[in-house]
Parts: structure tokens; C-alpha cells; sequence
């Protein structure tokens, strides 16, 4: 138990993918004000994370391992994105899904954080199949709640005299940057096992 | 009963030039309000409208003359495309007179290609809308570009005319000039006898268009909501800066903060990333429009994927240590070239109602390259140089202060470095403002 703890903290905070990654781009600045959107949009990357993660660990021990052919993963995995994000809008607009997951599907799917935590996940690490998808589930967890910090704290910069040069963009990343920098302090936790 | 005209591809079937008079072209505050002031305004400024250029107007009238006149001349090498057509909202009373042209020149060697549309709206009582919008000679290049004139009168006393022009685009590069023709003497009279209170909602429109003109710079666009500099062709790539993707819509984020760690590492990236570019750009303009419109996002991810395979081969041939390390960052530049393909389309689309086409493409991608290795290279030259004490992998002795070699540090450099440029931007606005 304590093994998945760890393993929830580490990819929650230690490695989020936004604060420590930087696996992020402008949706993450720039996302609508609405919460459900915001909240839609964590769970709609969850969600890729944890499917891609699980049909990519499958697919190259079943494919690429035995061939020996693992300098194709980068095609694999951006494959899986693409096919992913096809098959979602297939199955949402056969489930008559509400038209804003449609929307939401791509903008969530198209970005840094999947495919690099993709490659992170099953180029760099050793987990196994269970260990694989559990670390995926956490990592979108862990955008999540990048993405509802990123907004607060945005948000009460809006009220804030920032001087002209640094709005938007700039103001963001050096927010985005303190953030991290406080996500930097779970790295030291150890939980015994 | 307005009158709604709707250009169509015929040439030459109109109604002679009007005289040109003697009078002295029109000037900001002698009656003439807001719609004139801002188009002399943007002429005076010289704003750079080589794409798409939309002149709105917005004056609030009782009794106002609205009138937006684009001249339209023959092309002489290349081909005039593009139709105008104009179409005229108008709820006005009967005494008011809506008038609308859309005046279409012939073409020596040319025929039009395609439609643009001008919308109009006159929400006030008693007023006079004239467009008239118009092409300008197009000598070797193809004025394929699209202008709008938007306008939306509800003026009080004033008398509004506005005509923009388009000049002359020679080799491509496309430079517009707004030229003021002179009104008409009875609107002139008319609008003299309100002139003290013409030039205070002059004055005030005045303020107003300053503001807009300030936001727009700040937010790194133009007033169409679209990036001057995307519509343009190749130009330098430094001047053309603030259109890159990276520095005007943070894409690219993920490898401007993880892939900055060494010069080395950003080398790298900035050669695969522009290895990739220059292939995925021209063959997805050449082919990705013949894909239906939902498979194209995901054939754009394929076909980069594909792409970075062969250049992430070449990678680890001639580097592989150093590509070992950037892992999964190069990765990346596969998703960054499908991401920064997304952004250049759909805005070129926007500014020029057109796909780029392989060449243009291929610029594109130049360009993007070039901008994402200007971010790139001093972020991780200041990067490892502070935060590890070493360049190009070259200890130097220096101190270290580790927090700019982490992702906070890159986040922070990242913030300033941008707000920089923003002030050094504005700087140069306003020196341009002031001139």
C-alpha cells in the first residue's frame, strides 16, 4: 500500500508533468474560466493517459519488443494519440455525448502531456503493466490539479497591478515557475516501506 | 429601401471613376469623424497590413454619412483575385440612404479567384453608408489577400468617410497604403456646420482607437484578432519575431523548459525540430487538404510521427549521447511540429482565407525554426552557463546557482525573457507612435 502512495505522490506532485516536465502548453494558461471546463479538460487528459498508457505498454511488448524494433516508439505513441483521440469522438457521438467532451477531446489530447508522458512511461521506467496505468492515472491527476492551482493562482493575479510588460504569458510562467518550485519540496518526502 | 449589391465575377461593368476634385484631401477634425480618423491614423502609422487588412470603423451617428470607399485598380502582371462583395445591413429610417459599391476593376492578365466579404452594418437613424472596396495593382505578385471593411455607424452629427486602399504588392510582399480621396463638397458643408461637435466624438474616438491600437500591441495582435506578421511572407526572421508561435501563443513550452538545459541539448532540438518542420509543412499543405476534415488532425500527428522517426535515427547516429539525455524532449519536436503546422494554418487561413501552399509552407517552417532556435539557444546559454557553470559542456569555474538549472528556473527565465521582449516591443511601438 505504501508502495502506491509513494508512487501517487511521486507522480502527483514529484513529477508533475506540468511543474516538473513542463510538458504543458498554452491550454494550460489560457483554458476557459468556467471550473467544469477546467474540470473536464483534467479528466479528458486523464483519461488519454491512462487508455494510451495501456494500449502503448501492450502493444510494445507485443510488438516492437519481440521485433526489435523499439526506434519506432515515438511513431507508436503518437499513433496511439491520433487513434485514441478518433476513437473517443467515434464512441462519444455514437453515445450521444454532450457536444462540449467533443470539443474538449482534441484540445486535451494534442498536446505535450500525453505523448511525453507516454514516452517517460514505458522508454524510461520499468513498471509493469498495473504499475504503468496506476502511474498514468496519477500523472492526468496531477495535471488536474496543475491546472486548477495554475488557475487560482491566475486568477488572483487578474486583481493584481502587474506591470504592463509581463501580462499574460509572461506573469504566467513565472507564477507557473514559484509553483514548481514549491512542488520541488515533496521530492524530499520519503514514505517507508 | 437599401440597396444590397452583391459583387459578382463580371469585370468592368461599372459606373465611371468618380471626378477628382481640386479640394484639399481631407484631414482629421474638419467634420469628417472617427471611421476617416482611423483609417488616416493606421495609414499614418504604417501599419504593416501585408494579409488580410480590416478597416472597422465605428462612429455613432444622428445624422451621419458613413462612407468607406476601397478603390479597386487593374491588376498588371499578376492576377486580381478576389471579388469584394459587400453586403449592407441597414435599419434605418426613410431618411436615410444606404449606399453601397462594390467596385471592381478590370484586369489586364488576371481573373478572380475568390470572394471576400465585406460586412456592414449602419444601426442609426439617419445615415449614409457608402463602401466602396477596392483593389489596388498587382504588379508581379498575386494580390490574392483579403481585406474586410467592417463598419458600424451610430454617430451623432458627423460625417463619416473612409476609403481604404489598397496599394500596390509587388513580388509578394504586400503593402498597403490608404489613400484619401476628397469628399464631396455638399457632405463637406454639411459636415463644416457640425464641426464643434464632430471633433469632440472625434476626439474621443480619437482615445478610443489609441487604446485599441495599445491592447492589440499588447496582446501581440492585430485588430483583427490575428497576427500581423503570420500574414505576412518570408520576411527576416527577426523582424518577423512576434509571430512565431513560441513567443506569441507558448507553444513549444515543453521544450523551451526541458530542453534548455545545455546548449548542447538545445542544438539539437532546434535542428530536429527544424529537420521535421521543413518536411511535415509542404507535404501536409500539399496533401492535407484532400483528407477529410477529421482525419487530418490525426494524419498530421502520423506524418510527423513518421517524419521524426528517420530524423531521431539521424539523432542518435551523429549524437547519441546527447540525444540519449535530451530524451523525451526530442520526442517532442514531433508533436511540436504538428502543434506549431495547426497554429501556422489556421491563422494563415484566417489572415489570407487560404491554406499556405507548399512554398509558403516551407518559409513557415524556416521561419518557425529559426524562431523556436532564438528562444532555445539564450534561454540554455543562460541556463547552463548560471546554473551548472559550464557552456557547451565546458566547466568554467564560475558559481553555480542550481535553482535556473531546474524547471523553476526554466519557468522563471522563460516569464522574464518573454516580458523582456513585450517591453522591448512596446518600446518600439511607441517610438513608431511617436514618430
Amino acid at each position: 500500500m505504501a508502495e502506491w502512495s509513494s508512487l501517487a505522490i511521486t507522480a502527483i506532485f514529484v513529477q508533475n508533468l506540468l511543474f516538473a516536465g513542463g510538458f504543458c502548453s498554452r491550454r494550460f494558461f489560457t483554458l476557459p474560466g468556467d471550473k467544469r471546463a477546467r474540470a473536464r479538460y483534467g479528466v479528458a487528459v486523464m483519461l488519454a493517459c491512462a487508455v494510451c498508457a495501456a494500449v502503448g505498454y501492450v502493444l510494445r511488448q507485443l510488438i516492437l519488443a519481440p521485433l526489435g524494433a523499439q526506434f519506432l516508439g515515438p511513431f507508436l505513441y503518437l499513433a496511439l494519440v491520433a487513434l485514441f483521440t478518433s476513437g473517443a469522438k467515434g464512441l462519444l457521438a455514437r453515445l450521444h455525448a454532450p457536444k462540449e467532451w467533443k470539443a474538449t477531446l482534441p484540445a486535451a489530447t494534442y498536446n505535450y502531456a500525453v505523448p511525453g508522458l507516454l514516452f517517460f512511461l514505458l522508454e524510461k521506467t520499468q513498471f509493469r503493466f498495473l504499475g504503468t496505468v496506476y502511474y498514468a492515472l496519477c500523472a492526468g491527476a496531477g495535471l488536474l490539479l496543475a491546472v486548477f492551482v495554475m488557475d487560482c493562482a491566475l486568477d488572483r493575479m487578474r486583481h493584481t497591478d502587474v506591470p504592463a510588460p509581463l501580462r499574460g504569458l509572461p506573469i504566467a510562467l513565472v507564477t507557473a515557475g514559484l509553483i514548481s518550485l514549491a512542488f520541488m519540496g515533496f521530492s524530499g518526502i520519503r514514505i517507508p516501506y | 429601401m437599401p440597396k444590397k449589391r452583391r459583387s459578382s465575377g463580371r469585370p468592368a461593368k461599372r459606373r465611371p471613376a468618380r471626378p477628382q476634385t481640386s479640394t484639399p484631401r481631407a484631414t482629421v477634425g474638419d467634420g469628417f469623424s472617427t471611421a476617416l480618423e482611423k483609417t488616416v491614423e493606421m495609414s499614418a502609422q504604417g501599419e504593416p497590413a501585408d494579409g488580410a487588412r480590416a478597416a472597422r470603423q465605428a462612429a455613432s451617428a444622428d445624422t451621419a454619412t458613413a462612407r468607406a470607399e476601397t478603390a479597386k485598380t487593374p491588376a498588371q502582371n499578376g492576377a486580381a483575385k478576389g471579388t469584394r462583395t459587400v453586403r449592407q445591413t441597414k435599419p434605418a429610417d426613410a431618411t436615410s440612404a444606404a449606399n453601397s459599391e462594390t467596385a471592381k476593376a478590370p484586369t489586364q492578365s488576371g481573373a478572380t479567384d475568390n470572394a471576400r466579404a465585406a460586412q456592414q452594418s449602419a444601426p442609426a437613424d439617419v445615415t449614409t453608408t457608402h463602401a466602396e472596396t477596392g483593389k489596388a495593382p498587382a504588379q508581379s505578385g498575386a494580390a490574392d489577400d483579403t481585406r474586410t471593411a467592417q463598419q458600424s455607424a451610430s454617430v451623432d452629427a458627423a460625417a463619416t468617410n473612409a476609403e481604404t486602399g489598397k496599394a500596390s504588392t509587388q513580388n509578394g510582399a504586400a503593402d498597403d497604403t490608404r489613400a484619401m480621396q476628397p469628399a464631396d463638397p455638399a457632405d463637406a458643408a454639411a459636415a463644416d456646420a457640425k464641426a464643434p461637435e464632430a471633433s469632440v466624438s472625434a476626439e474621443t474616438a480619437r482615445q478610443a482607437a489609441a487604446t485599441q491600437r495599445e491592447n492589440a500591441l499588447r496582446r501581440g495582435r492585430s485588430r483583427r484578432g490575428v497576427d500581423k506578421h503570420h500574414a505576412a511572407p518570408w520576411g527576416h526572421a527577426l523582424s518577423r519575431f512576434w509571430g512565431i508561435p513560441t513567443a506569441a501563443h507558448a507553444l513549444g513550452l515543453a521544450l523551451l523548459i526541458g530542453g534548455t538545459v545545455s546548449l548542447k541539448h538545445a542544438a539539437l532540438l532546434a535542428i530536429a525540430f527544424f529537420c521535421t518542420a521543413v518536411v511535415v509543412y509542404p507535404v501536409f499543405a500539399l496533401f492535407g487538404g484532400r483528407l477529410p476534415t477529421g482525419a487530418r488532425l490525426p494524419a498530421l500527428l502520423l506524418l510527423a510521427g513518421a517524419v521524426f522517426c528517420a530524423v531521431r535515427a539521424l539523432a542518435y547516429t551523429f549524437a547519441p549521447f546527447e540525444s540519449a539525455a535530451a530524451e523525451p524532449y526530442l520526442t517532442l519536436c514531433a508533436v511540436s511540429a504538428a502543434l506549431f503546422w495547426r497554429e501556422e494554418s489556421s491563422v494563415q487561413a484566417r489572415a489570407t482565407l487560404r491554406r499556405p501552399r507548399a512554398v509558403r509552407a516551407l518559409l513557415c517552417a524556416c521561419r518557425d525554426a529559426v524562431g523556436l532556435a532564438f528562444l532555445l539557444l539564450p534561454l540554455a546559454f543562460v541556463r547552463e552557463l548560471v546554473g551548472a557553470g559550464r557552456l557547451w559542456g565546458v566547466a568554467l569555474g564560475t558559481p553555480r546557482w542550481s535553482f535556473w538549472a531546474l524547471p523553476p528556473g526554466g519557468f522563471v527565465l522563460l516569464g522574464l525573457g518573454l516580458g523582456a521582449l513585450a517591453a522591448l516591443r512596446a518600446r518600439k511601438a511607441g517610438k513608431e507612435a511617436h514618430a
